[in-house]
């Protein structure tokens, strides 16, 4: 692969950006839970309960 | 990292010399630690105090990037700035970015439910995910900035080079994303409040929204994942 004349790594650039996205996800699903599920739940617990198990399944 | 081809930079050696004597090994040594301690603390995610550990080992996991990629062999005083730069901008994306697909899963349980309460919380989850998306873009949108000034450096580097040309992408990609997050903000989450109109629909606007948003930072991270085997552009024009 080439980029205006720069030779690139084709399976590095590939692992890097899932890397990034993995690890992205991850510390993004359990900030979400911390900052904007934990506060909101108490007003519908059985909903929250699902999106807390979906949350901790993406991390 | 050690120049060789892959049969070759695969030996014990090698392996070794990487892991031990680069700044690169180390932090993938740490890294790995915490990955580690990560899975650990989400296996026991019933006790609150592994709930903290785990929040504590992802920040770290994603800011250690940063000492991995060209912020890392940037030296001196500039080095601290473009290291804490690049460790937000890290941070700061992925708390949009996992923050979005978790939103997207939250608010399709909530439209599945149908029930008031679910509503409400869509409504509250909506609205808090929103007031931390403003901070979200502005840390990105800085540090980006302080980034971009240390590895471009000037106009014509951002247009005469590779970098600066993906760079450019990069950026437009982030345009069309803020545009779908203000049409979430300004215009679909007000009208979940609403009593009138159909809530069910307004959810399915805002998962579309967020659908295509997660769609276009997958695409930057094909980018950032191109941009991290380049040559800086201010070393390049």
């Amino acid at each position: 692969m080439d980029w205006l004349g720069t030779a690139l790594d084709g399976p590095l650039v590939v692992i890097r950006a899932m890397h990034f996205a993995a690890t992205a996800m991850t510390t993004g699903a359990l900030i979400f839970r911390a900052l904007v599920v934990e506060p909101a739940a108490w007003s519908a617990k059985p909903v929250a309960a699902i999106v807390r198990a979906q949350t901790l399944r993406v991390a | 990292m050690s120049g060789l081809p892959l049969e070759e930079s695969t030996t014990s050696d090698v392996l070794f010399t990487v892991a031990n004597e680069t700044q690169f090994g180390r932090v993938a040594e740490i890294r790995c630690v915490l990955a580690v301690v990560l899975v650990g603390c989400l296996a026991l995610d019933g006790f609150p105090s592994a709930r903290g550990l785990a929040l504590a080992a992802s920040l770290a996991l994603i800011a250690a990037i940063a000492w991995t990629g060209h912020a890392g062999s940037t030296v001196g005083e500039m080095g601290f700035l473009h290291l804490s730069a690049d460790a937000l901008h890290l941070v700061a994306a992925a708390v949009w970015i996992g923050g979005l697909a978790s939103l997207v899963m939250l608010l399709s349980v909530a439209r599945r439910d149908q029930t008031n309460a679910g509503m409400s919380f869509a409504r509250d989850a909506t609205q808090r995910f929103s007031t931390v998306g403003i901070a979200i873009v502005v840390t990105v949108f800085a540090t980006g900035l302080v980034n971009a000034w240390i590895l471009v450096g000037s106009v014509h580097a951002l247009i005469a080079t590779g970098y600066g040309q993906l760079l450019m992408l990069k950026v437009a990609l982030f345009a069309a994303m803020l545009l779908f997050a203000a049409a979430n903000r300004f215009w679909l989450t007000p009208r979940l409040a609403l009593s009138s109109g159909s809530k069910i629909e307004v959810l399915r606007q805002l998962v579309r929204n967020s659908t295509i948003e997660i769609a276009l930072a997958l695409m930057i991270f094909a980018i950032v994942g191109v941009l991290g085997t380049l040559h800086p552009a201010i070393h390049s024009a």
